[in-house]
């Protein structure tokens, strides 16, 4: 296997549910090369939500990887995670909590309601949120949070970046 | 040591605090090359090599001091292997941000 294609499938493994853009950003790779691997990488289960497509290592079901979608997105990942810290909570709080419109808070609940991550209980007039599968949610989140240690390598990488490209500049 | 104006607590040879400060800047290194090698194995480009080649030389200037500190090392070697890693720190440096350059205009090409 090539140097590149290793370390695309590298990315994919730590990064189960990444997206192909932060895939070709990550790695400094021209789209065409990532495309060209990726198809060449049979392990890896490609899946289109929304929108954005999303590659996986082997041994996520497609319930699993539809939510690893859904959890790279900031603002649902958010919701989700007020969601799993409460029983059931109603839509006017999680939005006061995250401080976000009502219409955004609407916008991503539809995209988890969808995909089976959350449901929207009517009770009469009053509407409550509850995870569906909290158990295997919190399993997920854990896997698209990163580590103290990747966190940081993260930064670590924004500053190297930021100052590479001041000096390259000058 | 008993060089003029010199300031330390001595626990008979031992210099006791140059060797904390040596142990504290050895720690903190390693940790930031750490960081340096696992940016490197993530992107893979070489001016994240030369970055961390640079922060393993930055090791180095420690371990080269606790050699002469417990006397492995003659002073006059211990100071030109240190001016030494500061030179090639500079030159890995500049190659990275050289290379930074080389593989955006690498990028940009349709």
């Amino acid at each position: 296997m090539s140097e590149t294609r290793r370390r695309i499938r590298q990315r994919i493994h730590r990064d189960p549910g990444v997206h192909f853009r932060a895939l070709t950003r990550g790695l400094e790779l021209a789209t065409g090369q990532v495309q060209y691997h990726l198809a060449r990488l049979d392990d890896i289960t490609e899946e289109r939500v929304n929108g954005r497509t999303h590659y996986y290592p082997p041994g996520y079901d497609e319930w699993e990887r539809r939510t690893l979608a859904m959890l790279r997105r900031e603002t649902a990942r958010d919701i989700v995670l007020v969601l799993c810290a409460e029983d059931r909570t109603r839509p006017a709080d999680v939005a006061d909590r995250l401080d976000i419109a009502r219409s955004t808070l609407e916008h991503h609940l539809d995209g988890l309601a969808e995909h089976g991550i959350v449901e929207k209980r009517r009770d009469g007039r009053r509407v409550t949120l509850t995870v569906v599968r909290p158990e295997e949610t919190v399993e997920l989140l854990g896997a698209v949070e990163p580590t103290l240690l990747e966190r940081l390598t993260d930064r670590f990488e924004r500053l190297v970046d930021g100052l590479l490209e001041g000096a390259a500049e000058e | 040591m008993t060089e003029p104006g010199h300031v330390g607590v001595h626990l008979g040879p031992v210099h006791v605090d140059f060797a904390v400060v040596l142990a504290l800047s050895g720690l903190m290194t390693a940790a930031l090359c750490v960081f340096g090698v696992a940016a490197y194995r993530r992107r893979g480009s070489v001016s994240y090599l030369l970055v961390a080649l640079a922060l393993c030389v930055l090791v180095a200037r420690p371990i080269l001091g606790g050699l002469a500190m417990v006397g492995t090392m003659s002073p006059a070697t211990h100071h030109t292997l240190e001016h030494g890693a500061d030179a090639v720190i500079v030159v890995l440096v500049l190659g990275a941000a050289y290379y930074t350059r080389s593989v955006e205009q690498r990028l940009e090409e349709p």
